[in-house]
This record gives C-alpha cells, sequence and structure tokens, in this order.
C-alpha cells in the first residue's frame, strides 16, 4: 500500500509539473526534499534522543508500570492478545500518553518500539497483527488532548477566540478514534 | 484562554521535574540512565532516516505540481449535495501527508476566509482530528518487515472521513 501511494505522489508530481511546464521546479522539490528530510532528522534526532532518556528513567524508576496500570482496563480492551506486564503493553502506554499531551517527538520513539516488541512478541509475522492493527489506527487516528499549534495560527490571523476550537476539536477527535477503533474491533475478526 | 496556555506550558516541565525526582528518588543512576536511553533515541533516529527522506522527497515533489489545489476542483460538483467545502479539501488531502504542508494549506485559508469564519472554524477543527498517516506508518514500520497491512489504512480513514465530517458538523455549531 506504501509502495502505491508513493509511487503515485512522485509519478503524478512529475507528471503534471512536466504538463504544465514546470519540470525543473519538481526536480528541484525532489533534491530540496532530501535535503529537507536531513535538516528535519537533525532536529528529530536531538528531541528523540532526550526524550528517550527521560523515558528510560521513568521506565527504569517503574513510573511508566504504575502508569500503564492505570489505563490497564482500556488496555486490556484495544489490545486483548498482549500480556498485562509485557514490555510491549508498556510501550504502548507510553506511547498513548505522550500522544494524549501532544508532546509530538516523544511520541515517535516509543511507537516505534512498541511495534518492534509486538512483532518480535507475536513471531514475526509477515502481515500485521490484530494488536499492531489497532496501535497504528489509534496512532493514526489522532489522540491529541489540545492542538497548540493552531491555536498560536488563530491567534496571528487575528481570530477574536483563538481557544475556541478546543472543545469542538476534542469532539472530533472522539468521533475520529472511537470510529477508527470499533472498524478495527469490527475488521480484525476477519480472515487474514 | 490564558489558563490553558499556562495549564499547556507546565506539562512538559512538570513531567521531567516528576520523572526526575522519581527515579532519584528511587536510586537510580540517573544521569547514565539519561544518557543509556539518549543513545537509544540515536539509534532509533538513524533508523528512520531513510523513509523520511524516501517520504519528504516525494511529498515536495507532490506539493510542487500542483494537484493538491485540483482536488477542490474536482469537489465542487459535490459542494452542493454533500454540503462539504470544497475549499477544505485539499487540506483534508494534505493532513495526511505532510504536517508542513497542511500547515502552509491552513495559513492560506487564514488569510482569505478569516480564523473565525466557518471555513477557518471547521479547518482548525480538522487539523485536531486528524493526523499525518503515511508518516506515522512509514516511520512505525522503519524496524520491522510487513507486507500486508490488512485493515490498518482502511479502519484510519474510516476515523478520518467520520472525524472530517463531524468537524463540519461542529464548525457551525461553534462558529463565531
Amino acid at each position: 500500500m506504501l509502495n502505491k501511494i508513493w509511487i503515485i505522489m512522485i509519478v503524478s508530481g512529475f507528471f503534471v509539473s512536466t504538463l504544465c511546464g514546470h519540470a525543473q521546479d519538481a526536480t528541484n522539490a525532489l533534491i530540496n526534499g532530501a535535503k529537507e528530510a536531513v535538516d528535519l532528522f537533525l532536529v528529530l534526532m536531538g528531541s528523540v534522543a532526550m526524550w528517550c532518556g527521560f523515558m528510560k528513567i521513568a521506565e527504569k524508576s517503574g513510573l511508566v508500570d504504575s502508569m500503564a496500570e492505570k489505563i490497564m482496563p482500556l488496555l486490556k480492551f484495544l489490545f486483548p492478545a498482549v500480556p498485562k506486564k509485557s514490555r510491549a503493553m508498556k510501550y504502548i502506554a507510553l506511547n498513548m500518553a505522550a500522544n494524549f499531551f501532544g508532546l509530538g517527538w516523544a511520541a515517535t520513539p516509543s511507537g516505534i518500539m512498541a511495534v518492534k516488541e509486538l512483532y518480535e512478541m507475536e513471531g514475526r509475522k509477515s502481515y500485521a497483527t490484530n494488536s499492531i492493527c489497532m496501535f497504528m489506527v489509534i496512532n493514526m487516528s489522532s489522540i491529541q488532548l489540545i492542538s497548540v499549534n493552531i491555536i498560536s495560527y488563530r491567534l496571528k490571523y487575528g481570530s477574536v477566540d483563538p481557544a475556541a476550537i478546543v472543545l469542538p476539536g476534542i469532539i472530533a477527535t472522539a468521533v475520529s478514534t472511537i470510529t477508527a477503533v470499533a472498524a478495527c474491533k469490527i475488521f480484525e475478526r476477519g480472515k487474514i | 484562554m490564558n489558563v490553558l496556555y499556562f495549564l499547556n506550558s507546565i506539562i512538559v516541565p512538570f513531567l521531567i521535574v516528576a520523572v526526575l525526582i522519581h527515579g532519584y528518588n528511587k536510586k537510580i543512576d540517573i544521569f547514565n540512565v539519561f544518557t543509556e536511553g539518549a543513545k537509544d533515541g540515536i539509534e532509533t533516529s538513524f533508523k528512520i532516516l531513510p523513509s523520511l527522506i524516501g517520504l519528504i522527497c516525494a511529498v515536495s515533489v507532490f506539493k510542487v505540481s500542483g494537484l493538491l489545489q485540483w482536488t477542490e476542483v474536482l469537489w465542487k460538483p459535490f459542494e452542493s449535495i454533500t454540503g462539504f467545502p470544497s475549499e477544505l479539501i485539499p487540506l483534508a488531502f494534505a493532513k495526511t501527508f505532510s504536517s508542513s504542508a497542511s500547515t502552509g494549506v491552513i495559513m492560506d485559508l487564514f488569510e482569505n476566509f478569516g480564523p473565525d469564519s466557518y471555513i477557518g472554524i471547521t479547518a482548525s477543527i480538522m487539523m485536531c482530528c486528524t493526523e499525518t498517516v503515511f508518516y506515522t506508518m512509514s516511520v512505525y514500520f522503519s524496524g520491522i518487515k510487513i507486507d500486508n497491512t490488512r485493515h490498518i489504512l482502511i479502519c484510519t480513514f474510516i476515523g478520518i472521513f467520520f472525524g472530517i465530517w463531524a468537524s463540519a458538523v461542529l464548525g457551525k455549531i461553534f462558529m463565531i
């Protein structure tokens, strides 16, 4: 699927640019994209390393365990196949907390670790298991509580009440996450 | 609103202080553990760099082609049937593959319609309830080998669809 999307983006991008007579811009965009990725990588590396450092402390001191314990009923419902005390469950809890508070890059390392742990634990299957599907769906349907960036953009463009979108934002986020999770619960009964 | 900003600004300081004090009290060699974790973080970053380059290159080419703006034109005929404004279609697409692309789109919308218009409010709500799908997918899967992603994308898009639909309804209710 990712392969298809990737090829569609590049081929259609080049094709349309060529038709519209700005093929050179597209070439420049391609090359600049590579540079942009490395710039982002540098920012990301510092940030990810820092969050991983603090998270390791929270992990070793047992803080993560006690946090995971608090949301265990929810985790058990979402990930019935994952053992309660496993490392995978710990990373899932950590990732969900980071996403919820909108900590951006802090969610990335725990997310990668969670997927990796699930993959190893469930026997390196070539298909996405129910747990992996549920985890990805939750991550991609957004569970962020407050989107601060949007509020600041609204402020910049002279909104009379920049934070007016907080409540509807939370409602819409709940709608998207709940429908996605419900769909996932239905689909996961299907054959692989 | 000030309370909200304040609460938001103390999340990170509070978390870090809580983690450090808790770790220190549990007699953990906090600085060494921090560096150990940071090392893992650096390794993780290097692992996702190839996906990052591949994805951002594709997004840049796609962005510059202007195809995103075409989606708006394509939606025009459906606007009156669905009641969903065509101006918001490019945003819905942009958010699924790049947060920088969607930021650019929403800034344009704020500039043209104002942040408190129906379009402005709905766009803001849409940004809250959607996520950069392809980025998340390629980064999270960078450490493993999975060929069949099963129902991940379809369920995600069901969620996004309902989120956007809710945004359009909520935009009407919460319009200033």
